[in-house]
């Protein structure tokens, strides 16, 4: 019904739309960067491989596995470090990241080290990919349009102001960021059971990197865009496939211009039913 | 300033607090009575701020006890605003990127409630038409006054016992300022306690029942409004 070539296609996206979706409500959402989610989807991704192989257990409850053990990892880490300001935050989590990939390097009992973890079952089809993915755009649409989310908008926007509305903020942010790492290991563990075979490598700096930057370019305050710029990310390499050596330099290239051209990123804070609805008002109010 | 009948609703006691070495704000008590209009003057560098921050959890008091509602006052601000305080900060600090409505709801995203949120909406459009008139505008977009009058509304949506303002006056037109006077009496009106830190010594003291004015971390004055005004010497030695 659809080759293997296609199926890749579709697996990778979904996976990574499910990763950036987590992003964007931590980065876009609540402005908090993070250049460790790849850790996050290492756990994930370790967890459920881990789950399904050792113990059998069935492939959903290994997803939820993974999912859960990287949000549990994630609350303890921001218990440690959601205090610490911006850049703070941000360089706490790179670091994170890294010591995720290299603990999983050493592990090699665990993990099989360098060499990787094999022995996977393939159970990612194209169907449960789309199905996750639609699935995780459903639950971050509506935490993002309940008081939560309205919470996390105000923490973005001012941060002082929002606790004296009452908002709490350290916990708030700790929610976004647990949510993020949940997404995250989502996708790590539905990645492993595509891939099969899976290494510490798949999950470093730049795959952190990549994460951030197509929420940026997705413009950060909106899922919608995110999704779109994910979509941009992960196919244009697919049709220029000699050129996957410069991807990084075309991340970089197309971050820089899109900060030239359009600093709020492709949606900016719009939604994609937005651009309907202004259209359609700038029409009837005319000049106003 | 001795234990009055239980309608006090404020009660500060011996409040020190500062920043670093230097104390802003030095052994201060007063009271505020239940639906009482408070105001506190004092020039620049008097304290009123960091007095209003110390209420509002946002600043650490060094020494000292604060009682709202017959039980001390949690240290964190988000414990308080559940309490029944909200604060209007200085210079508004509305969300600039979140409409009229979302700054609103944020207002009240700690209650759950929907039924009373729908009915304090409307009140607070009541209260204040021009914010119905621009509810799905971003807040960045609205003038000073309608930015004053949003961040009214927004602490407001928190249903406090006790509503707090720092300076609401600060860079708006006079004909603007009289306005936001008019409301705040008629919202101390419907029972809310209000607490007012303002420069604007005239306006407040026209407004409030009582006013104690503030002079380098101390209070050096308490009298009704009035009285104050009356009181040419003081006026000019304390408020310029």
């Amino acid at each position: 019904m659809i080759n293997s070539f296609y199926e890749g296609v579709i697996v990778t996206c979904c996976v990574n739309i499910i990763a950036v979706l987590g992003m964007s409500v931590l980065t876009g959402f609540t402005r908090l960067f993070s250049f460790g989610n790849a850790g996050f989807m290492a756990i994930g991704a370790y967890t459920a491989a881990i789950c399904s192989v050792q113990f059998h257990l069935p492939f959903a409850l290994s997803i939820i596995c993974g999912a859960v053990a990287a949000g549990i990892v994630a609350y303890l880490l921001g218990s440690l470090t959601i205090r610490l300001r911006g850049d703070y935050f941000l360089i706490s989590c790179l670091g994170f990241g890294e010591c995720v990939r290299v603990l999983f390097l050493y592990l090699r009992d665990i993990t099989g080290g360098a060499t990787g973890y094999t022995g996977i079952p393939f159970r990612t089809t194209w169907v449960v990919a789309l199905v996750c993915a639609i699935a995780a755009f459903i639950i971050a649409w509506n935490l993002i349009h309940s008081r939560y989310g309205q919470a996390f908008s105000a923490i973005r926007e001012n941060e002082v102001a929002a606790a004296a509305n009452g908002i709490d903020v350290v916990k708030y942010k700790k929610m976004s960021f647990v949510f993020s790492a949940i997404f995250a290991g989502w996708a790590g563990g539905l990645y492993a059971h595509y891939l099969r075979h899976i290494t510490p490598v798949l999950f470093n700096l730049p795959k952190s990197c990549e994460l951030v930057i197509t929420t940026v370019l997705g413009g950060l305050g909106s899922l919608t865009g995110s999704v779109l710029a994910t979509l941009v990310v992960q196919l244009l390499p697919e049709f220029f496939r000699k050129f996957s050596e410069y991807r990084m330099l075309a991340y970089g290239i197309a971050v820089v211009l899109v900060i030239l051209l359009r600093p709020a990123g492709l949606m900016g804070y719009k939604e994609f039913p937005d651009l309907f609805k202004k259209s359609g008002k700038k029409k009837s109010t005319g000049g106003a | 300033m001795m234990d009055r009948s239980d309608d006090v609703i404020l009660k500060v006691d011996h409040l020190s607090a500062g920043y670093g070495g230097i104390r802003a704000i030095d052994d201060i008590s007063f009271y505020v009575k239940r639906g009482e209009i408070v105001s506190m003057l004092g020039a620049n560098g008097a304290g009123k701020s960091t007095l209003l921050k110390c209420l509002s959890g946002e600043h650490k008091r060094s020494a000292g006890e604060i009682t709202f509602d017959a039980q001390p006052l949690p240290g964190h601000c988000h414990q308080i605003v559940e309490r029944g305080i909200s604060i209007v900060p200085e210079g508004r600090q509305i969300f600039y990127k979140l409409t009229v409505l979302e700054n609103l709801r944020v207002g009240c995203c700690q209650r759950k409630d929907q039924e009373n949120i729908r009915k304090d909406l409307e009140m607070v459009y009541d209260l204040f038409p021009r914010l119905e008139e621009r509810k799905s505008q971003f807040g960045g977009l609205l003038s000073g006054g309608e930015q004053q009058m949003l961040a009214i509304a927004r602490g407001l949506m928190a249903r406090p016992k006790m509503l707090m303002l720092d300076e609401p006056s600060l860079g708006l037109a006079p004909i603007i300022v009289n306005q936001i006077m008019d409301t705040l009496r008629s919202i101390a009106q419907s029972g809310t306690t209000i607490l007012l830190v303002e420069q604007n010594a005239v306006k407040a003291l026209n407004l409030c029942d009582r006013a104690y004015v503030m002079n380098v971390g101390r209070i050096v004055l308490e009298d009704s409004g009035k009285e104050l005004l009356a009181n040419e010497k003081l006026m000019h030695a304390y408020l310029g």
